[in-house]
């Protein structure tokens, strides 16, 4: 891998391709597209400072999703203490081309579930993303996180019982 | 199955951690049971409303120049700083082995110069004040004047 040897040109393809997931979970944990851009960013500029000591036969975007986190949550704890910045801040959803009463709806849905998100901690939202977005098995989120099993399994069922909210609130 | 034990199965269901006598009856009871259909529904609807939420938003420009032009940039800067750094290392070291190669030559002449300073130029002031008793009259009165300015000029600043 040239990207290990400190080619840039490589590294900036490695960003290219994986920008996308790592900011979907920048975005799962702090809920603010410009907060994920800067997450997404630092987590590039310190994989290429520390790849030279990836070890080889470790799965590179693995890793970089364990970076990704660690960032998050300390990005998202520096934030709590500076200032009050929450998914209640508002995304207006893309327009993806539906009629303006789906859209409305939709925009509805995105309040609710940043609303309902904003009340779960950035550990929380670490472990519903890394099994919903990612698709991580629950040992693997504790392995990643270096945490008890039953701990990320209660974390996941608690964020999920908050997203049923939603679907009853609507209702 | 009653409903209690459908509801505790949930998230195993839905995790694909059941065994397949369990994962039969929980289907059965969904099938079944419309309350705990709903609910169901409301899982994976809840579930598939929040994939949605987090992956259709995505960064508002291409970051890639972004990450390359701040790995440039901060790359240069510890390069500037190594640079500043092996520089005045570079110029303590050659002022050290210049002292101790030049200060043994260059002593006796300073010394010489001091001397000859001190000795003869020091005591000029003193040899014309002694030569013009006009004159030391005159830098005394100067002195006195200057003295008399300073404190008034002080007690002004301190009383406005």
């Amino acid at each position: 891998m040239r990207a290990r040897d400190g080619d840039k040109q490589s590294f900036g393809r490695l960003v290219q391709q994986f920008q996308s997931r790592i900011f979907a979970i920048a975005y799962g944990i702090i809920g603010r597209r410009e907060d994920a851009e800067d997450i997404t960013q630092e987590t590039f500029i310190k994989a290429y400072k520390a790849i030279g000591n990836l070890q080889t036969g470790v799965a590179f975007y693995r890793w970089l999703v364990q970076i990704a986190v660690n960032t998050g949550i300390n990005y998202k704890k520096s934030l709590t203490t500076r200032q009050s910045v929450s998914f209640a801040e508002i995304n207006e959803p893309l327009f993806q081309g539906e009629s303006p009463e789906a859209y409305m709806e939709r925009r509805e849905s995105f309040a609710r579930l940043q609303a309902m998100l904003s009340e779960l901690s950035p550990e929380h939202r670490v472990v519903l993303v890394l099994r919903e977005i990612e698709g991580l098995a629950y040992d693997e989120i504790a392995d990643m996180l270096q945490i008890p099993l039953g701990t990320v399994k209660s974390r996941i069922n608690h964020a999920r019982d908050k997203l049923r909210r939603i679907v009853t609130f609507k209702g | 199955m009653n409903c209690d034990d459908c509801r505790e199965l949930f998230y195993e269901y839905l995790d694909n951690e059941l065994d397949d006598m369990v994962r039969q009856r929980v289907e059965r009871h969904l099938g079944e049971c419309r309350v705990c259909r709903a609910e169901w529904q409301e899982i994976t609807e809840a579930l598939a409303s929040y994939r949605n939420f987090v992956t259709t938003v995505s960064p508002g420009r291409d970051l890639t120049e972004d990450v390359l032009a701040n790995l440039s940039g901060q790359e240069r800067r510890q390069a500037t700083v190594s640079f500043l750094f092996l520089g005045v290392a570079f110029m303590g070291i050659l002022m050290f082995v210049g002292m101790c190669i030049l200060l043994p030559l260059v002593y006796p002449i300073l010394r010489v110069g001091l001397d000859l300073a001190i000795n003869n130029l020091l005591p000029i002031p003193a040899i014309m004040l002694m030569a013009f008793p006009a004159a030391k009259t005159a830098s005394l009165i100067l002195l006195g004047l200057a003295l008399l300015l300073m404190t008034w000029a002080t007690r002004r600043a301190i009383l406005y």
